[in-house]
């Protein structure tokens, strides 16, 4: 199943892609302007291309989060491989939905790119530059050019009774693994060969070349006991083993398992029929070669390979995209391999992803002339470049996301893993072209804003929802939009709002806003703001005496505008209705003060509600100082032994009105 | 412990080999297939599962489709129907999604997210509330309030979404020119629904004809963000500038009968989010600020009366809050930093506001024993929200896209 699914995949790339990579290669011409209208358009279109980014998106913090853990040592290998191969999940995921789409043009392209990153991650970023290079190699020959689950159930359906197509077939798969040097496998399919009803000369061919093929010596990098020379003193003398059984005639009469112990010798001949017989690409020529000629080559040594495989097959001529980048990677020149991969798959998310793995796996930080030296070889090391190409491909990638409308959260990772807080000024600029249609995104926005300590844009957001609330809910938003003003921390907006609910609205504010008001944005200026507020407060929470007293101490100071005054006093008039909350003076300070205003009132313009409201006012204010005046005569009247009841005695204010 | 859908996908693909690429397409497919029961099929215990799904779109709010009026025994091989919104755009899809746990030839149970059907609502879905087992209520950025309705089949079975009716309720006047102004919550007590907007209004309609009762126009000055019931004609509101403020839907006058000033020293101006009413203590009641702060309330202390603690303090705005329905020892919120957290009592600590020591009368044991959290979820992405059902699941979505589905324990 698992296999199946693949060679449907890569059977395309070895026969359709070229063609398709070509076409791509020659039509494309990179640009931002491209790209944005690429992400806006196929985002939205297509669910799973957003999955495809959101999951990149995701992988590319924990890359960050383990760089910071690390730092400054760079990522160990072993854990940058693991993210690199999460991200080549996605790539499969991504072909398997485009194919499911109809699309299998682009299914192919990204099948390609999966080839070709495993190759990348091979040479950048798994395999050690001072150990073979193989065990990689076979590995990623075996993911891309295995048969076996296709071949394998037609075998095992037909038991032990083969058909001579069947037979045919199941030996161009032991043919495979070998040539991929996967021996074991190989030899688990042999047994389907040495059943109980083939020949006796063909169950001891079987059993030899089982025991030779499982005893193929592997070199295995992670293991750190297996030393290199070990491995290369074994090699040698299973190959020994493997001429001395093909000398003796172990397999003559079987001109299969006599071409399989050639090869296994590591015979020219063989390896010239196993061409001949078309069964092989020049992946496979070249890991062949490595296999049973040069197991132990460095990463760096890889291109001469290549190219001496390339010649053999005469296909120095018709290389194809992919095979170049291929090439590039072997002389572990990142710029080419990245230009390659930028001009083929037009896409910022691959060459950026590769690249920021190449960074964290800190290869750029070697000192690559060192390693020239060590190694005495001429392959170049330009990893230097990394850095300033992965900060392109982060500024490109996360401004085209930062435009996209619902994904633009994901461009801020990007944008803020470029070194040196480079990120925050673009960031900011993004942010300038970002529009919150709603409270909800502007909250949102806000909160982000935040995080980046954006005075500017929180102050510009809030304006903007400020404004829109004023034009469009008019005085009954008022008070919403001096929260938003509050909020901006813009002063001269807050005053100008708070003027408008005090002069044309009905002077109340709600205590939340209050408090804010008091905390945020008051200075000396708005001295009666300050004051009014307290009085507000006062009221509102029900302290008559409180409000009564900061009301006075308002009018003392005069600081009342003169506007305002009757406003303010007729809209609280709650603090009038209980006599107790006055106090010595307090009623002849008010009562001074209403008469003042009404006269200045009348001087500007007269207003008969107004002077209503002043008259009734006279008239609550005449009712307390009568209350004050009962309550004192009666304190005297009574006398101090009376004092004690006063709960009793004393007036209820409502009493007042009879007098 | 269940992990974030990335983390959990993360760590199972940090071995990633090819040879068993099928596996971890198992965990992240378009369709919704997705499961971690890998428990010895000879051994048949239920163990809890995760699942995660990959929906392509920013999700505004999840919803379980279930009849929060009656309470049950937690069944987990149950299937259970859920809503889904998304976000972010001018209009918005509405999902219909289904659960169901499957035992497959091994005697494996494996669990299931699988979409029913999409319909499109013509605005940005602000909230949504379940009303019975098939109606639920939607409000939108538009103003309104609409009923859906998804007709059960002759199987039980769900397969399409019928739109019911829709009134527009929140509009903002300014002279003579009028404009939709956004709803953003509603809440319901399975005989009403309450919708709140952004215009300070309240409205009250029936929740089976979607006919307007009552209306408090512009009762509020500011913004309310949330809202939900405290009893059965009382209504608590959250508003832009933190406050809190009962509603008794019976008064004549558009006035709360109670007003909660937040603690403004940690708030400062930011507005309430996010409410949950503990299930058998009504009068307790846990605000989520913007600011992250979130603030116990005993609603029996009258007007003004301080939180009696602040739970904690974290950073992005608390998207939602939700108590456990048998257990409300527990709750659960999620919030804006790309968190979803169970909450329960503990070995922790939280401030007691200043003042207040713990008094018998408020029965809660994390007063008593301390508050401690474990995460169910962490996104890179804010969480826009989550929901639990009555047989103990837990869903979450927000702007990554993910459905993320958990079973939880509240013992």
């Amino acid at each position: 199943m698992k296999a199946e699914y693949k060679s449907k995949v890569f059977r395309p790339l070895v026969t359709l892609a070229p063609r398709s990579l070509a076409a791509v290669l020659s039509n494309s011409t990179p640009s931002g302007g491209e790209l944005t209208t690429w992400s806006r358009q196929f985002f939205v279109d297509a669910p799973f291309v957003r999955n495809f980014v959101v999951a990149g998106a995701e992988v590319f913090a924990t890359v960050q989060k383990e760089y910071k853990a690390h730092y400054p040592d760079p990522v160990p290998p072993k854990i940058v491989t693991s993210l690199s191969r999460m991200y080549r999940t996605f790539l499969l995921e991504l072909c398997q939905n485009l194919k499911a789409t109809g699309d299998l043009t682009s299914a192919d392209l990204y099948s390609n790119l999966d080839f070709v990153w495993n190759f990348c991650e091979i040479m950048f970023l798994s395999s050690h530059p001072d150990f073979p290079v193989l065990p990689y190699l076979v590995d990623w020959i075996h993911l891309n050019f295995d048969l076996t689950s296709e071949i394998l159930p037609k075998v095992v359906a037909e038991g032990s009774e083969l058909e001579e197509e069947t037979t045919l077939e199941l030996w161009n798969l032991i043919y495979s693994h070998v040539f991929h040097g996967t021996t074991r496998e190989a030899a688990r399919l042999l047994s389907y060969l040495g059943g109980e009803s083939a020949s006796s000369t063909t169950q001891r061919h079987v059993a030899l070349m089982e025991e030779l093929l499982s005893k193929r010596p592997e070199f295995r990098p992670e293991d750190a006991a297996s030393s290199l020379t070990e491995f290369e003193a074994l090699f040698t003398a299973w190959q020994e083993e493997c001429v001395n059984r093909l000398e003796n005639g172990a397999f003559s009469g079987s001109p299969n398992f006599t071409l399989v112990c050639k090869i296994l010798c590591g015979d020219d001949e063989a390896f010239a029929s196993a061409v001949a017989r078309g069964l092989i690409t020049w992946y496979e020529y070249m890991v062949l070669l490595l296999n049973y000629k040069y197991p132990t080559i460095r990463p760096a040594q890889l291109k001469a390979y290549a190219v001496r495989t390339l010649q053999q097959l005469d296909l120095v001529d018709k290389l194809e995209a992919r095979d170049a980048i291929l090439l590039h990677a072997m002389d572990l020149d990142v710029v080419s391999v990245l230009r390659e991969i930028t001009a083929v798959w037009d896409n910022p998310w691959v060459a950026l992803h590769l690249s920021d793995l190449i960074f964290a796996c800190g290869r750029s930080s070697i000192s690559t002339s060192a390693q020239k030296q060590r190694r005495g070889d001429d392959a170049s090391f330009d990893f230097a470049c990394v850095v300033p190409l992965r900060n392109d491909f982060l500024l490109e990638y996360g401004t085209t996301l930062m435009e996209h409308e619902t994904l633009w959260q994901m461009g801020l990772c990007y944008l803020d893993a470029l070194p040196d807080g480079k990120g925050r000024p673009v960031i900011r600029t993004c942010f300038q072209h970002r529009n919150p249609f709603s409270e909800q995104e502007a909250q949102k926005l806000v909160q982000i804003a935040e995080r980046y300590g954006f005075g500017d844009e929180i102050k510009g957001i809030c304006r903007q929802i400020c404004l829109s609330k004023l034009k469009r809910g008019g005085s009954s938003q008022a008070q919403n939009a001096l929260l938003w003003a509050i909020k901006a921390g813009d002063e001269a907006l807050t005053t100008r709002i708070v003027d408008k609910i005090l002069f044309e609205g009905d002077a109340q504010i709600d205590v939340a806003l209050l408090d804010a008001l008091l905390a945020n944005v008051l200075d000396a200026s708005l001295a009666f703001l300050h004051e009014f507020s307290i009085f507000r407060r006062a009221v509102s929470e029900g302290r008559g005496r409180d409000g009564v007293v900061s009301l006075c101490s308002m009018i003392k100071r005069g600081v009342i505008p003169k506007r305002l005054a009757i406003k303010i006093l007729s809209k609280n008039e709650s603090i009038f209705d209980d006599g107790s909350n006055f106090e010595g003076d307090d009623v002849t300070t008010l009562m001074e003060y209403v008469q003042r205003t009404l006269v200045t009132q009348r001087g500007d313009d007269y207003n008969s509600e107004e002077e209503r409201q002043v008259t009734d006012l006279n008239r609550k204010l005449i009712k307390i100082r009568a209350y004050r005046i009962m309550c004192e005569f009666r304190r005297k009247a009574t006398g101090a032994e009376e004092e004690e009841e006063d709960s009793n005695t004393e007036f209820v204010y409502g009493e007042a009105d009879d007098y | 412990m269940a992990l974030n859908m990335s983390r959990a996908m993360l760590q199972a693909e940090f071995d990633y080999d090819h040879s068993n690429a099928d596996h971890v397409f198992e965990h992240r497919t378009n369709s919704g297939l997705s499961f971690n029961n890998r428990e010895n099929p000879a051994i048949k215990v239920h163990k809890p599962f995760t699942v995660t799904v990959q929906t392509g779109n920013n999700l505004g709010k999840v919803r379980w489709l279930q009849d929060n009026a009656t309470q049950l025994i937690p069944d987990p091989h149950a299937t259970e129907h859920l809503i889904s919104t998304t976000c972010g755009q001018l209009k918005s899809d509405i999902t219909l999604w289904k659960l169901s746990i499957v035992q497959d030839e091994y005697g494996k149970f494996n669990s299931q997210v699988n979409s029913l059907c999409t319909v499109e609502s013509p605005a940005d879905v602000t909230d949504v509330v379940a009303v019975t087992d098939e109606v639920f209520a939607v409000t939108t950025s538009q103003g309104s309030l609409s009923l859906y309705k998804c007709p059960r089949n002759e199987d039980d079975t769900f397969n399409r979404i019928e739109h019911t009716s829709t009134k527009h309720l929140h509009n903002l006047r300014s002279g003579s020119f009028e404009c939709p102004c956004p709803a953003r919550a509603v809440a319901t007590n399975f005989s009403s629904l309450v919708s709140v907007g952004e215009d300070g209004s309240i409205h009250q309609s029936t929740a089976t004809t979607n006919e307007n009762v009552r209306s408090l126009d512009h009762a509020d000055p500011l913004s309310i963000y949330c809202v939900d019931f405290v009893s059965r004609s009382e209504i608590l509101t959250g508003n832009g500038g933190g406050q809190l403020k009962r509603w008794d839907l019976r008064e004549p006058e558009n006035k709360p009968v109670q007003i909660l000033n937040p603690n403004f020293a940690m708030n400062n101006i930011y507005g309430v989010i996010s409410l949950a009413v503990h299930p058998s203590q009504k009068h307790l009641v846990i605000a989520g600020y913007q600011s992250g702060c979130m603030d116990l309330y005993d609603l029996r202390g009258g007007s003004r009366c301080d939180p009696i603690a602040n739970l904690a303090s974290n950073e992005g705005s608390l998207s939602e809050l939700y108590f456990h329905q048998i257990n409300p020892d527990h709750f659960f919120s999620c919030s804006s930093s790309g968190q979803v957290c169970q909450w329960y009592p503990g070995h922790g600590s939280f401030n007691m506001q200043d003042g207040l020591m713990y008094t018998p009368d408020v029965n809660i044991e994390f007063l008593k024993r301390g508050l401690i959290f474990k995460q169910l979820n962490t996104s890179l992405f804010p969480v826009n929200s989550m929901n639990v059902s009555k047989h103990d699941r837990l869903i979450s979505g927000g702007d990554s896209g993910v459905l993320f589905c958990t079973e939880i324990s509240a013992q």
